[in-house]
């Protein structure tokens, strides 16, 4: 096909559909996490991980698994309209901060270089900073 | 007598319109019909740019793979004309290396690294479809094709079934049908199939490599059956954090060059991080999906053996 009929038809479809899909669906954000629905996810990538606890970052856009003292840590994090898990070990995490806002996680991961956990709570953002940095 | 070469067309190329057209009228049926949201902005962004640079990747690059297509046409042992039946019968055998090529492409990292964009998506709708590799010339695959050109077929013919095989792909990349006509679903790929086949359910993994033809996944053992009580779950076992098309192109690759680069690692070690199955790690004994399936089966015994599944 010629590119001056292939390179137009691209140029105008594929934003139509694009527009068309945000007018329609308004991009709506994923549902925001719960203990149980955080555990259920988690469980659904890691199903052997013993839970002990969840703690839920503001705003349930993502939330921290943990195993138990010392033990292993996971993570829910919002990625559009869904959800992806990942364990968080010593071959994962680069660096650990907090911020004003919470804490942000660097780990070696090609697609997701900087995770921000929202925890406006101090008291919360220590423990689960303390809990990320113990396990 | 010189072989007349029929000019064929760029069909998938030709069916842009039509991709939009499908894609926007799935997209109503499941917003207005269904009230169900199928679509992400993001996500829909995301694989259409990936189906552009599929395109494009396709033009710098495909002279390469036609290139060599055409050299070995030169030992050929028959010349094949341009028939009907022996496009049909280029098509039958075309989808057969199809179904060779995407076995490896999940079996093997090197090819992986490429197929996997088109499941990095957790959506599964006919834009999906369009989420296509870069890279698919990096990896040799296109080497399949050269037994049918030894057989006697034109490389333009095998091209061209090559794309109908691709255009056929397009509509079996939806939610919205449920399950064809019994016997339509026991000779050809359908949604359910493919459904199936981007799933991570472990009993779902490593199943349907079906181009056209299920009938190869159920001679040579890989079909499963789509069931409504494990209904699909859609993505990679580990997936992606990026609606960014250069990272989605190449994440793969990235980490599978760090992996084979870590230190410490013996030469072997190396080679079968390039080239063994998705997951293999030189630290466990099963690794991949084979660890997901024995997993799930540990945990769930009664389903041992059944298929997609191991035996205890």
């Amino acid at each position: 096909m010629p590119l001056y009929i292939l390179v137009p038809m691209i140029l105008v479809g594929l934003p139509l559909v694009i527009v068309l899909v945000y007018w329609t669906t308004r991009d709506r954000k994923s549902e925001p996490l719960y203990a149980e629905t955080a555990k259920e996810r988690f469980l659904r990538d890691f199903p052997n991980f013993r839970i002990k606890e969840v703690m839920i970052s503001d705003h349930g856009n993502s939330a921290l698994v943990f195993s138990g003292q010392g033990g292993e840590t996971g993570l829910v994090y919002e990625i559009g309209k869904n959800h992806l898990t990942r364990l968080l070990d010593e071959h994962t995490i680069i660096k650990v901060e907090e911020t004003k806002a919470g804490i942000d996680l660097y780990v070696n991961d090609f697609t997701l270089k900087k995770i921000s956990l929202p925890f406006s709570d101090v008291e919360t953002r220590r423990r689960a900073l303390n809990q990320l940095l113990l396990g | 007598m010189d072989l007349v070469i029929p000019n064929f067309p760029a069909v998938t190329q030709l069916a842009i319109p039509a991709f939009v057209g499908l894609i926007l009228l799935e997209l109503f049926y499941l917003r207005k019909l269904r009230n169900v949201e199928g679509f992400e902005t993001r996500d829909t962004a995301t694989s259409l740019l990936m189906g552009v640079g599929n395109v494009v990747s396709g033009l710098i690059f495909g002279f390469v793979a036609y290139g060599v297509l055409t050299w070995a046409y030169d030992f050929r042992l028959f010349t094949i004309g341009f028939e009907w039946y022996w496009v049909l019968i280029c098509f039958i055998i075309d989808d057969l290396r199809y179904y060779i090529y995407h076995r490896i492409a999940h079996r093997c990292r090197w090819v992986w690294a490429e197929h996997v964009i088109h499941h990095s998506s957790q959506h599964y709708n006919l834009s999906t479809a369009l989420r296509q590799s870069w890279t698919g010339v990096f990896t040799g695959m296109f080497v399949l094709r050269i037994p049918l050109v030894l057989i006697g077929f034109h490389p333009a013919l095998i091209v061209f079934v090559g794309g109908i095989n691709l255009l056929y792909q397009f509509w079996i990349h939806t939610e919205t049908i449920g399950k064809m006509p019994r016997w339509f679903e026991y000779i050809m790929n359908t949604p359910s199939h493919h459904r199936v086949h981007h799933a991570t359910n472990p009993r779902y993994i490593d199943a349907n490599y079906a181009g056209t033809l299920i009938i190869w996944d159920r001679m040579f053992g890989t079909f499963v059956e789509e069931l409504e009580e494990d209904m699909p779950k859609y993505g990679l076992v580990k997936n992606i954090g990026t609606f960014n098309p250069l990272r989605v192109a190449f994440h793969e690759w990235v980490d599978m060059f760090r992996d084979a680069a870590k230190p410490g690692l013996t030469l072997g070690q190396r080679t079968r991080y390039l080239f063994s199955p998705p997951g293999w790690r030189h630290d466990q004994e099963v690794s991949g999906s084979e660890a997901i399936k024995a997993d799930f089966v540990r945990r769930n015994p009664q389903e041992a053996g059944k298929p997609g599944l191991p035996g205890i």
